[in-house]
């Protein structure tokens, strides 16, 4: 078996692998599609599982790295659109999971590890211009 | 309460800041923040995240987050301290927010003097209620004559302490009440601000003078605190 090689980014897929599970392209690129999910990947370290509460205080820290101090008000939305909208869509694209109020990010395939880190560096690269 | 026992009893209370940074920059606030009742934790970021941010809990419930670089900008002497009322920033103001109920044990002069411009600021936006300010010199009250000449144009009711009084007592032309012999009131730095209305706007500053110049003190916007403070000048 020979593994496919992309011969733009030089990734490699290894094929006829079926126990790999890739992330349908679509709900992959959605995933990404968005400032707060590819910090909150940043973030998320695939060891030590993190809480709701936690994870939510990182993300209104961060932002206010950039937009200044943030209180409770600002806390409580974040949250929200965690539970509503960005968790839901990473645990869908199979990158997070949530298990007993604990959030872990998945293992991933190491194209889509690639992917993950290549948008978390292009972020801080472009945005800190 | 006297304001040693406040000064006690808010030094149980445990609050959390939380440090969260790709390096060990902690080591550098812990040593800025110097209180009695701050827990310091640090949380390592990935390296190519963010920069670090510090958030603050109290009992548990998130109270606010800011990034390290603002944090120690305010933390550092000097504390910028604006001329004018009604123009510190709001990043600062937030600041006061997040660390009242805090027990600090070295704050300068500088420090102090930022903080009650944030309180005088507090009351002279609100322009009611009633205002009691003690000084522990003549000298440190005449340097604030133009902010309290400013407090004395609105409704609130302003009490000033300073103990054997000031010479020519340069606010006698204006309606606030100057008080000479205070016995134990005269070991403090406070400020004390009841709006008269909901309490939301309400505060104290409650601080004294250690023996190296240095101060120990803390600011509140705790009703209930700032309640037990007025019964000690009342």
């Amino acid at each position: 078996m020979t593994a496919q090689e992309n011969r733009a980014t030089g990734l490699e897929f290894p094929s006829g692998d079926s126990d790999i599970d890739y992330p349908p392209p679509d709900e992959l690129f959605k995933a990404l599609a968005s400032s707060k999910r590819r910090r909150l990947l940043a973030a998320l370290p695939a060891q030590s599982p993190m809480t709701l509460d936690e994870l939510t205080d990182v993300l209104v820290g961060w932002q206010s790295t950039g937009d200044g101090p943030a209180g409770p008000d600002e806390w409580a939305k974040v949250k929200i659109e965690l539970v509503h909208a960005h968790l839901p869509l990473l645990v869908d694209a199979g990158l997070v999971s949530c298990e007993d109020e604990e959030i872990a990010s998945t293992e991933y395939p190491e194209p889509v590890e690639e992917l993950v880190a290549f948008a978390g560096e292009y972020e801080s690269a472009v945005t800190d211009r | 309460m006297s304001f040693g026992r406040i000064l006690s009893e808010v030094a149980s209370r445990e609050k959390r800041v939380i440090v969260y940074a790709p390096d060990d920059s902690v080591r550098e606030l812990a040593d800025v923040l110097a209180t009695r009742n701050l827990t310091i934790d640090h949380r390592q970021l990935p390296a190519i995240s963010s920069d670090a941010f510090v958030v603050v809990r109290d009992g548990g419930e998130f109270r606010g987050a800011l990034s390290l670089s603002d944090l120690l900008e305010f933390l550092t002497p000097p504390v910028r301290r604006p001329d004018d009322l009604d123009s510190l920033a709001r990043k600062h103001r937030v600041v006061y927010e997040l660390l009242d109920d805090t027990v600090f044990v070295t704050l300068d002069r500088q420090q102090l003097l930022a903080t009650s411009r944030e309180l005088e600021d507090r009351a002279w936006r609100t322009g009611h209620g009633r205002l009691h300010a003690g000084f522990q010199r003549a000298a440190a009250f005449e340097a604030q004559t133009s902010v309290y000449r400013e407090l004395a144009t609105t409704d609130i009711d302003v009490h000033v302490y300073v103990p054997g009084g000031v010479s020519e007592d340069p606010l006698a032309e204006t309606p606030i009440t100057l008080h000479t012999r205070n016995g134990e009131l005269d070991r403090y730095w406070f400020i004390l601000f009841d709006d008269g209305e909901t309490g939301a706007q309400n505060c104290a500053l409650i601080a004294r003078e250690t023996e190296d110049g240095r101060y120990q003190g803390l600011w509140t916007y705790n009703e209930e605190l700032v309640a037990e403070a007025f019964k000690t000048v009342d």
